[in-house]
C-alpha cells in the first residue's frame, strides 16, 4: 500500500500546476466573454442608430409599405445619382417609423431630397416632412398613389416632368374579387412602367375592358376614383385572361410586393362589364366519360353557359357502372358555329375508383377481415383482436367455387378461389359493403407456401456437428468412435441450454429491478444520460441561438439578437486557438481529477489534502 | 445439462438474496429533475461556440463514472474488511 502511496502522490501531483492551469483558462474566458459582450453592444448599437444608406442600390430595392421601412432609391438614368451616401433625415425616419414609406432620393447630383407616405393617404402626406423644396424637383413619384387625376404619370402636372410610375408595394391583389387593392409607387422617366394608359381613361366607376385594349397587354389596374386624387389607392381589378401580373408591361422586376406578381386568370375570360368583353356567345357543354371493360361511353348531363356568366358552372364527369373505371374523358362543345368533339383525355382516378360508389368519402369504408362461417351457427367473425384467424395464412387453403370480388386499387373484378379452413369457414376481406381480394386486406402471403423440402439425398450441412456417432466414412475411423459420444456427452452435460441462460438473467433482472438499489440504479442511470448526451452535442451554425426581443412602442418591428454569434471573422480566428486548447485543458484536467479519486478509494494519498 | 442446473439453482438463490433488500419507489420530483437536467443540458449546447461542450460532456460523464467506481472500491473494501481475510479500514 505504501508504494501505492507513492504511485498516487506522483501521478496527482500535477494536478496543482493544472490548477494554476484552469486559472489561466478561467481569465481567459473572462477575455473571450468580454469580447462577446463588446460585440453585443456593437450589434445592439448598430440596430438603435439611425439607419444610415452607404451605397444607393442600381435599382429599386427594399421598397415595402409598413412601418418603419426606409428605403432607399436610385435607378440608373433617371436623375437618380447612386453615387453619393444618403444618410436619412431624422425627421423622415420619424415618419417612417410613425408608420409609412419613406423614400430617399438624390436628384441630380447635389440635391438630396426625401420624402415618405403614409399608406391610404394622399399627396399631402407625401410631402417631404418639413421641406420648403420646390415641387419641380420631386421625382413625381407618388402618382400613382393620387387617383386618375394624377395617373399619367408623364403629364402630372406640377409633380415633375416626364415621370412614369411603377408599383413599389401592392397588397391585396386578387384576381378572384374586385375587390380594393392599395398601391403605392414611385415614378421615374424610364418609361413604361404603369403608364397612362392603363390609368387614363377611366375617370371612376367600372372601366370597360375596351379601356385597355391599347394599355399594357399583360395586367391593368383600373381607377375607380372619381375625383381629382384624394382617394389614394383604390383601384380594380379587372378580370382578365391569361395571366395578371400587378406590375405591368412585363417590368416585374419593379414589383417590390410580398408575393407572386402573377396570378392565373380562369378560362374562359370574364369581364366586369358584360357585353363587352370576347366570348360572350352561348355554348353547351356535355362532360363524357369512357370506362373500363364493358363500361363504354358515359354522356352527362349538358351544361350551357357564356363567357360573360359571373360565376361557370362546375363540369361533372358522368360516372362509371359498377365494376369499371373512368379511363377517359372529354368535353364536346355546341356553339351557333357548329360542335367541337376534342379527343378524349386520359384519365385516372384520384384517390377511389369509382366501382365502389358507397366509399368515395376518404375514409368512409374500412378493410376488414373476416371469417365467415366459423364455429357454433357459422358466425361471421372479424380477425381483428378476436384470436379466430390466428395463424390463417398456414391453415387455409383455396378451396371451393371461385367467385368475383373487386380489387381495391382499380375497382376491377377479378375471381378468386376462397380461402377455407379445415372446418369449411372462408377467410373474406371486405372493403365497407364490399368484397375484395383477400390480399386488399394483408401484406402477408395469402397462398400459404410450405416449406421447401430439401431433395432426396442432399446432405444437411449441421448434421455432422450434432450427430453423436460417426457415418459415412466416418464410422471407418475408430477415433471418431470415442470422439463423437464424448463431444455429444459433454455438450450434454456442460452447455447451457440458451433457454435456461435467458431465464435466469431475466429471473435476476426481475429480483433486482424490484429492490431499492435496482431502482437507485435505474436513476442513476436517467441521470447520467443527458450528462453523457453532451459529448454527441451537435455542431452548431455560427450564429448560435436566437433571442428575440418583442416589438415595442419606441420599435418598428421585433428584433433578433444572436449574442452568442461566432460568425465574425475576429471571433473565428481566436475561437480556433481558443477552443482546441480549452479542450485539451479540460481533457487532461478530466483524467486526473479522476484518476485521483479512483486511486483515493484505494487509498492513495492526496498531495492536495483533499481526500475526495 | 450440469451447468443448466447450476445456473438455475445459483440464479435462484441470488434472486433470493436480492429480493431480501427493499423496494423503493422513486419520487416524483426525480423525473422532474431529469427533465430540467435535459433541458439545461439542450441549453449548455447552445454554448457550444464558446465553450468546448463536448470536451466537458465527455470529461463529466468519465467524473461520474469515476466516483462511482470510486464508490464500489470503497464500498468493496468496507465489506471485505468485515472478513477476518480481508482488512483494512475503506477511510
Amino acid at each position: 500500500m505504501h508504494d501505492l502511496r507513492l504511485t498516487a502522490r506522483e501521478v496527482v501531483a500535477p494536478s496543482r500546476r493544472f490548477a494554476r492551469f484552469g486559472a489561466l483558462f478561467g481569465a481567459t474566458l473572462v477575455a473571450f466573454l468580454a469580447c462577446f459582450v463588446v460585440q453585443t453592444q456593437d450589434e445592439a448599437y448598430a440596430l438603435a442608430k439611425p439607419p444610415t444608406v452607404s451605397t444607393l442600390p442600381a435599382t429599386l430595392a427594399n421598397v415595402a409599405e409598413g412601418a418603419g421601412e426606409v428605403v432607399a432609391v436610385g435607378a440608373a438614368g433617371v436623375g437618380v445619382v447612386a453615387a453619393a451616401p444618403v444618410e436619412i433625415p431624422a425627421a423622415t425616419v420619424a415618419l417612417a417609423t410613425a408608420g409609412g414609406v419613406a423614400l430617399v432620393m438624390n436628384v441630380g447630383s447635389t440635391l438630396k431630397y426625401a420624402w415618405s407616405l403614409r399608406p391610404g393617404q394622399d399627396k399631402t402626406y407625401a410631402d417631404p416632412p418639413g421641406a420648403s423644396l420646390p415641387q419641380q424637383n420631386y421625382p413625381g413619384g407618388l402618382s400613382i398613389a393620387v387617383g386618375s387625376s394624377f395617373g399619367a404619370c408623364p403629364s402630372s402636372t406640377g409633380y415633375g416632368t416626364s415621370y412614369s410610375c411603377a408599383v413599389v408595394s401592392m397588397s391585396n391583389a386578387n384576381w378572384a374579387t374586385t375587390g380594393t387593392i392599395t398601391a403605392t409607387g414611385y415614378g421615374t422617366n424610364a418609361g413604361g412602367k404603369f403608364g397612362a394608359n392603363a390609368v387614363t381613361g377611366c375617370g371612376g366607376g367600372t372601366c370597360a375592358y375596351s379601356n385597355f385594349s391599347s394599355a399594357h397587354p399583360s395586367g391593368y389596374f383600373v381607377s375607380t376614383s372619381a375625383s381629382n386624387g384624394k382617394s389614394v389607392d383604390a383601384y380594380e381589378a379587372l378580370k382578365n385572361s391569361g395571366t395578371i401580373c400587378v406590375a405591368s408591361n412585363g417590368a416585374l422586376s419593379s414589383y417590390q410586393g410580398t408575393g407572386d406578381p402573377c396570378v392565373a386568370s380562369p378560362v374562359p375570360a370574364t369581364s366586369t362589364t358584360a357585353g363587352t368583353a370576347p366570348g360572350g356567345t352561348t355554348q353547351t357543354t356535355t362532360p363524357q366519360s369512357t370506362c373500363s371493360g364493358s363500361g363504354g361511353t358515359v354522356v352527362g348531363s349538358p351544361v350551357s353557359f357564356t363567357a360573360n356568366d359571373t360565376t361557370l358552372p362546375d363540369l361533372v364527369l358522368p360516372a362509371c357502372p359498377a365494376g369499371t373505371v373512368r379511363t377517359g374523358y372529354a368535353f364536346p362543345t355546341t356553339t351557333s358555329s357548329g360542335t367541337v368533339t376534342p379527343p378524349f383525355q386520359p384519365y385516372t382516378e384520384p384517390v377511389v375508383p369509382s366501382g365502389f360508389p358507397q366509399c368515395q368519402t376518404p375514409g368512409g369504408c374500412q378493410l376488414n377481415l373476416y371469417r365467415v362461417g366459423h364455429g357454433t351457427g357459422a358466425q361471421t367473425v372479424s380477425c381483428s383482436g378476436t384470436g379466430a384467424c390466428v395463424d390463417w395464412v398456414n391453415q387455409t387453403r383455396r378451396s371451393g367455387t371461385a367467385v368475383q370480388v373487386q380489387r381495391v386499387s382499380d375497382g376491377t373484378q377479378v375471381s378468386e378461389t376462397p380461402l377455407t379452413w379445415p372446418d369449411g369457414s372462408t377467410q373474406e376481406c371486405w372493403w365497407g359493403p364490399y368484397r375484395v381480394e383477400v390480399m386488399e386486406c394483408t401484406t402477408v402471403p395469402t397462398e400459404p407456401t410450405p416449406t421447401p423440402a430439401a431433395p432426396a439425398g442432399t446432405p444437411d450441412p449441421t448434421a455432422d456437428d450434432r450427430s453423436c456417432f460417426p457415418h459415412g466414412f466416418g464410422m471407418l475411423n475408430p477415433l471418431e468412435w470415442v470422439y463423437k459420444p464424448v463431444k455429444c456427452a459433454l455438450v450434454w452435460a456442460f452447455v447451457p441450454d440458451p433457454a435456461v441462460l435467458n431465464a435466469a438473467s431475466a429471473r435476476l433482472s426481475t429480483a433486482w429491478n424490484g429492490t431499492a438499489l435496482g431502482t437507485v440504479s435505474t436513476a442513476i442511470g436517467k441521470v447520467y444520460a443527458p450528462i453523457v448526451s453532451l459529448k454527441d452535442a451537435p455542431t452548431l451554425d455560427c450564429d448560435g441561438p436566437a433571442f428575440v426581443i418583442p416589438k415595442l412602442p419606441a420599435m418598428t418591428a421585433p428584433v433578433t439578437l444572436h449574442p452568442l454569434s461566432t460568425c465574425n471573422e475576429l471571433t473565428q480566428y481566436m475561437l480556433g486557438i481558443y477552443l482546441p486548447l480549452a479542450s485539451a485543458a479540460v481533457y487532461v484536467g478530466g483524467f486526473f481529477a479522476g484518476t485521483r479519486r479512483i486511486l483515493s478509494a484505494f487509498g492513495a494519498a492526496n498531495p492536495d489534502g483533499d481526500d475526495t | 445439462m450440469i451447468t443448466g442446473f447450476l445456473i438455475t439453482v445459483f440464479s435462484t438463490a441470488a434472486a433470493a438474496l436480492v429480493g431480501l433488500f427493499p423496494s423503493w419507489t422513486p419520487p416524483d420530483w426525480l423525473d422532474t429533475a431529469v427533465t430540467t437536467l435535459g433541458q439545461a443540458v439542450g441549453d449548455i449546447t447552445m454554448l457550444s461556440g464558446w465553450v468546448p461542450v463536448r470536451a466537458v460532456g465527455t470529461v463529466v460523464a468519465f467524473m461520474l463514472a469515476a466516483s462511482g467506481v470510486a464508490l464500489a472500491v470503497r464500498v468493496s473494501r468496507i465489506v471485505l474488511s468485515l472478513f477476518t481475510g480481508g482488512g483494512g479500514s475503506a477511510a
